[in-house]
């Protein structure tokens, strides 16, 4: 989904464009994200011959190393992390050679001062003609110095997508911690960058799963049509994770679900889900009706308790093993209030989806890893089969985000024999089993994209705003709300009673995934 | 009669959805295509009902292709998973499933919940068959019941058919899951064989007018069937109920013989007389049990035997669909609200 040019050249939908040279510096390189999906997926990148020669990644980070040892900790991480195990040693004998590590404070101008002569040298040597990506994998409080920094010593600059040298900066979430939070940090960056020059990453927007959906809904007519309030009963959108929340509890203590999880990805999630046909498959386009999408959603003001429940996992089982609850786990206040799950209820207020109810859930230490949306149509009339006592089966379409990628449709079927019974069935499709090798992980497709300057798959800023304008309420509303239940749900459940209770008053209930 | 494709391997329970898929790796290239209809979960206390309780859900198998979780106590202490395909129909069919066994110990019995709920499958009914006593209240059925479509209960695991009755009846108010009782389908056909039989008017006014009715019934206890008379007071209760007949109205008697080429507890006989001295009599026979011999007789009257035949077809039929595709049977409801407190 690239920005169309015209080119008396360029064959639409055939020819593939060059990614420009240009060097990568990670700011936080000694982080678990740089050494987890990060540089892994650069590794992969190269490995699959994506990136051009004309590259470079400089990690920038304040411990003392050398660029030696920085390549040998990113060789024990990729190994650790990539996709493709084991590490390929031709491509490794090449590509540590494109690693560098460049050891500065945050707010350390000589540190700029050097890494900006660095840069330069490195342009020189390997031909990446001043194009730079800042990759920022670090609290967000350190944004606005960064970019600040960046700027100050043109490391950072005005130019478009089309001309050469382009600079970009790539955020991780959260982006803010709440509405005011959040436009605030976007007004600091603005001073240094124009919105092209962001990319928000939401590395569910990277998978492929996620990206099939605007295929799955506009390449098929077949579900187009149906794809509304007229034939929709409701739909479900689950984030469930297994693990806990491992050694992230003190960022976790400061964020808690919604923040990490429910304002980024499922928002995105339910934008996909809920947007018109874009006019054309340009990034903006993509994102307006994304923001409609968002801008139509009801926003919830008053009685809470009926649209939001939050819960804390206690311990409990995991794979029939002993879990710890979060109170807990390290690093985490023994009396902690922070959710670790969290459902909401939403209503959509436009034409497609006036009283379809949307249904989110996400949360830790429930029983399997799972990301799925899952449309359930209504009801078909009973009257040619429905049998005494028993309910038709609604249709439902589950799109499996992770893991067992696929979609699956369920339908009701005749079972054979003299009389009409009626059996559910499943018809599914697995991406497994159709395109057998491993599809890339979410942050190749995202670098890869930055460089290219396309921003279809990055959260733009109203997107995001948006996203906090619709949650704030609810998180002001919890912090005067001090929750005295918690923990709410053994770990290995299905989460709080609350939650099946939110749903149930709409005679509905939750998927078991 | 379903095949088990693999020998049953032993694995750490973290580890039953990554075994599963290493095993039907071994299967590409057979052509086995892995399917499941529903999900089946069976718990069985040890003992003699274990494997009988076992058989039940492999008769369901044989027919329909379900991820099925046994659940079934040991002494032994702790808890032991396995994992293995079964084929339905035999090897030579395409399709397979999957079979996940959980041996547990009673004071580890609080893990088996969190086993069990990642390896439900989604949007496939949840058939839950619980073949111990329901009135006992045991944790492990209240967990699990809470995710079940369908309950299926054994009436012979109780001791008391007036506290199943009770028990039964509160978990259908109390839940959304329809319910089953295994007892109840396997005299499905002797209901079928009367609404039939008594379909006209004039006969199911005949019938109105019993005065008097013997109920014979195998009574030939076995190592997993002790309660013998529970499908003949359900028979009985069942006429009593849709026909509207009040307490001491008809005279029924339930008559035990031993016959050992009869499943216990299976009526062998129903005899009917009515007011005008209308007789009819049902008799299965004994050669062939699908057979069913049928004479009727009056002061006028003696008619010539008729012959019905109890559905063939695959073993247990009524079972399965009892199992599978039944909501709550209204009737059933009814006898159930009779016998709660009567026995």
């Amino acid at each position: 989904m690239e920005d169309q040019k015209a080119h008396p050249l360029e064959e639409p939908g055939v020819s593939s464009r060059f990614i420009d040279p240009c060097i990568l510096v990670i700011f936080g390189a000694t982080g678990d994200l740089t050494a987890r999906k990060v540089m892994p997926a650069i590794y992969n990148l190269t490995r699959e011959g994506e990136l051009p020669p004309q590259f470079a990644c400089v990690g920038f980070a304040r411990r003392d190393k050398t660029h030696e040892q920085f390549r040998e900790e990113m060789r024990t991480a990729i190994s650790a992390h990539s996709r493709v195990k084991p590490i390929d040693e031709s491509v490794w004998k090449s590509f540590k050679e494109e690693i560098y590590y460049h050891k500065s404070e945050f707010h350390d101008d000589d540190g700029y001062a050097r890494l900006k002569q660095f840069l330069s040298e490195l342009d020189t040597k390997l031909g990446t003609k001043g194009n730079r990506i800042f990759y920022l994998s670090t609290q967000p409080k350190f944004f606005p110095l960064i970019c600040e920094k960046l700027h100050k010593f043109g490391l950072i600059y005005e130019s478009s997508p089309s001309s050469q040298p382009w600079s970009r900066v790539i955020v991780e979430k959260p982006f803010g911690h709440d509405l005011t939070s959040a436009m605030a940090l976007q007004s600091e960056l603005s001073k240094f960058l124009d919105e092209k020059q962001i990319f928000r990453i939401d590395h569910y927007l990277g998978k492929e799963t996620v990206q099939n959906i605007l295929i799955f809904r506009f390449a098929n007519s077949l579900f187009e049509s149906l794809w509304n309030s007229r034939y929709i009963d409701h739909i479900q959108i689950t984030v469930a994770e297994d693990i806990g929340i491992g050694t992230r509890g003190a960022f976790f203590e400061e964020e808690g679900l919604l923040r990490d999880i429910l304002q980024n990805h499922m928002m995105q999630l339910v934008s996909l889900v809920a947007m018109e046909p874009p006019v054309t498959l340009h990034a903006s386009a993509i994102h307006d009706e994304k923001v409609k999408v968002l801008e139509a959603i009801r926003p919830i003001t008053d009685n809470f308790d009926a649209h939001a429940v939050r819960g804390q996992y206690g311990p409990g089982f995991i794979g029939g093993e002993p879990a710890l609850g979060y109170r807990q786990e390290k690093n985490v206040d023994p009396n902690s209030t922070v959710e670790t799950y969290v459902a909401l209820r939403l209503e959509i207020d436009n034409w497609r989806w006036s009283g379809v109810p949307f249904y989110l859930r996400a949360g830790k230490r429930l029983p399997k890893r799972s990301t799925e949306i899952a449309i359930t149509f209504k009801e078909p009339p009973g009257v040619l089969f429905q049998q005494p006592g028993k309910r038709q089966e609604s249709n439902v379409l589950a799109i499996r985000i992770q893991p067992d990628e696929g979609t699956s449709l369920k339908i009701n079927c005749k079972v054979p024999g003299p009389k009409s019974t009626i059996q559910p069935v499943k018809m599914d499709f697995r991406y497994g089993s159709y395109f057998g090798k491993t599809p890339p992980e979410a942050y190749e497709r995202l670098i890869c994209d930055c460089i290219l300057g396309d921003t279809t798959l990055f959260a733009r800023q109203d997107e995001v705003m948006n996203s906090w304008k619709l949650l704030t309420p609810i998180l002001e509303y919890w912090a005067q709300k001090k929750k005295s239940d918690f923990p709410n749900y053994p770990g290995g459940s299905w989460g709080p009673e609350s939650a099946d209770q939110l749903i149930k008053r709409d005679n509905r209930t939750w998927r078991l995934l | 009669m379903e095949a088990p494709l693999t020998m049953a391997t032993a694995v750490k329970p973290s580890d039953i959805h990554s075994a599963l898929s290493r095993l039907w790796e071994t299967l590409e290239g057979t052509g086995k295509m892995r399917a499941s209809l529903f999900n089946l979960i069976v718990y069985a206390e040890e003992g003699p009902r274990a494997e009988y309780t076992q058989k039940i859900a492999h008769t369901v198998i044989e027919k329909f292709p379900a991820r099925v979780i046994l659940i079934r106590t040991s002494k032994s202490e702790g808890l032991v998973t396995k994992i293995s395909l079964l084929s339905p129909h035999g090897k030579e069919m395409d399709v397979a499933c999957d079979l996940i066994e959980i041996q547990v110990s009673p004071n580890e019995k609080m893990r088996v919940p969190f086993i069990v709920l990642p390896h439900l499958l989604p949007d496939l009914p949840i058939y839950f068959l619980w073949g111990s006593d329901p009135s006992t209240g045991d944790p492990l059925f209240l967990e699990l019941e809470r995710f079940a479509t369908r309950l299926i209960f054994d009436s012979e695991c109780s001791s008391s058919l007036s506290e199943f009755a009770k028990t039964l009846l509160n978990h259908y108010k109390n839940s959304s899951a329809d319910i089953a009782d295994l007892n109840w389908a396997r005299c499905e056909s002797w209901r079928n064989l009367f609404s039939s039989v008594f379909y006209s008017e004039e006969k199911l006014d005949d019938l109105k007018k019993a005065e008097k009715i013997e109920i014979h019934y195998n009574a030939a206890q076995t190592s997993s069937f002790c309660h013998t008379q529970i499908q003949a007071l359900y028979f009985q209760a069942w006429l009593t109920v849709q026909l509207g007949w009040k307490k001491d109205q008809v005279e029924f008697k339930l008559i035990p013989s031993e016959k050992k080429n009869l499943a216990p507890g299976l009526i062998a006989s129903v005899d009917v007389c009515t007011k005008d001295d209308r007789h009819y009599a049902f008799t299965l026979e004994p050669s062939l049990p699908q057979k069913i011999v049928a004479t009727f007789s009056s002061k006028e009257l003696c008619g010539l035997p008729e012959q019905f035949l109890f559905p063939r077809g695959e073993k247990g039929q009524s079972l399965v669909s009892e199992i599978c595709h039944r909501g709550t049977s209204s009737h059933y409801l009814r006898v159930l609200e009779l016998l709660q407190g009567k026995c």
